[in-house]
């Protein structure tokens, strides 16, 4: 909550025309703007350009930041969007984030996050299954596997530990189908875990 | 009575959240202690959020701030141009409102309170009052092509004024204020010659 009052009296300066308060806010979110930007296109020049735009974006636009919620959120919510906006230029057949839920998705991680490219096919998956461990970059791997539209709102709520109405409003979703996407997406990234052999001897 | 597993499985995620009622809670609970099955789902489902909890922050480019902050402020730069072109507007339509009124009351014998209401209704009506103006140019003798032209010129190069999309100014008071200050200047031509006159006579 001090992180957010921070925020708060942040956004008040940079509207009062203190340049060193823009320097600070970005400070504060880059990071998580840009991880969940890269976990989402894949590669890091895309994640820099759309975070970029979105940092530009709010910045201009923060007379519309409403102080009652978490300023974070209002960032991922712009974020998200601008990530909307790229990936229906790069490929504009292709509506990853907002696909209907089932609907196969084409987006495939790119290159930029470690270990996007591991194991896929259930094969590999048995072969590393042995000696599994429960480790980040395996998580970076399988969670880069599961299509946007389930890796966004797993992100949002155990990444960002954001809560279902605060992720609704960032994906401009309604609640039951956020909570629908984070089912899904959970129980596909569980089977995964299978798949490398956690649930065997683990428990 | 005790849930089964086809019961308790699709609990348990809310479960882990702590989104179940206290009720339900105690139920899949009471499941879970009888069943090794959902057990095992359950631990699985947590580590999933813990595994995607462990994800690491990553970083961009050490250029990325400087690029945002230059960027950023060229985008507020870019805002104060329309923000001070609607203000210069607004304020030319004032004045020349203020000077036909000051022009109605000093010039009584030809400009009478019709013209200080033609004034106002410039304010009020932009486009009517265009309209109006051209016709009182035509009385005036003036070339209407002439005053079109002129008043085209003047709106093209207040189209021309950059106004950032999706900002808080939006066309519209641009626009009012542009034509506003087209039909003042367009109705003071008109009023001129008639003012000349005026004075001509005053002073003869």
């Amino acid at each position: 909550m001090n992180d957010n009052e921070d925020d708060r009296a942040a956004v008040r300066r940079a509207r009062d025309g203190d340049e060193s308060a823009y320097a600070e806010l970005l400070a504060r979110h880059r990071d998580r703007v840009f991880s969940f930007l890269l976990r989402l296109l894949g590669s890091s020049q895309d994640a820099e350009d759309v975070a970029q735009e979105a940092f530009v974006k709010a910045f201009s636009r923060l007379d519309s930041y409403d102080p009652a919620r978490p300023f974070i959120s209002w960032l991922f919510g712009i974020a998200h969007h601008a990530a909307l906006d790229h990936l229906r230029a790069r490929r504009p057949a292709a509506l990853s984030l907002d696909d209907p839920d089932g609907a196969p998705d084409p987006a495939d991680p790119g290159p930029d996050v470690p270990g996007a490219h591991g194991p896929r096919g259930a094969g590999s998956d048995a072969e590393a299954a042995a000696g599994a461990a429960l480790d980040a970059a395996l998580i970076e791997r399988l969670l880069a596997a599961l299509p946007p539209l389930y890796r966004e709102p797993l992100l949002l709520r155990y990444k960002e530990e954001l809560d279902i109405p605060e992720i609704s409003r960032v994906l401009s979703l309604p609640e039951g189908t956020v909570k629908v996407r984070l089912f899904r997406g959970r129980d596909m990234l569980k089977r995964k875990l299978e798949a490398y052999g956690f649930g065997e001897e683990n428990f | 009575m005790n849930m089964d597993c086809d019961q308790a499985r699709p609990k348990l995620s809310d479960l882990l959240d702590g989104t179940l009622s206290a009720r339900a809670a105690a139920a899949v609970r009471a499941h879970l202690d009888s069943c090794a099955g959902c057990r095992r789902e359950k631990a699985l489902l947590g580590l999933v959020a813990q595994g995607v909890a462990l994800l690491p922050a990553r970083r961009p480019s050490a250029a990325f701030d400087a690029r945002v902050l230059a960027a950023a402020a060229a985008a507020r730069r870019e805002r104060v141009l329309p923000r001070a072109a609607v203000w210069l507007l607004h304020a030319a339509a004032g004045a020349t409102v203020l000077w036909m009124t000051a022009l109605a009351v000093f010039a009584r014998p030809r400009l009478g309170v019709a013209d200080a209401l033609a004034a106002l209704h410039v304010l009020l009506h932009p486009s009517a009052a265009l309209s109006a103006a051209q016709l009182r140019l035509a009385e005036a003798g003036l070339s209407v092509p002439e005053v079109l032209r002129a008043a085209r010129h003047a709106a093209s190069l207040v189209a021309r004024i950059h106004i950032v999309p999706g900002s808080a100014f939006d066309a519209l008071p641009l626009q009012l204020a542009a034509a506003a200050l087209i039909a003042g200047m367009a109705m003071a031509a008109a009023a001129r010659p008639r003012l000349d006159i005026a004075v001509s006579r005053r002073t003869r």
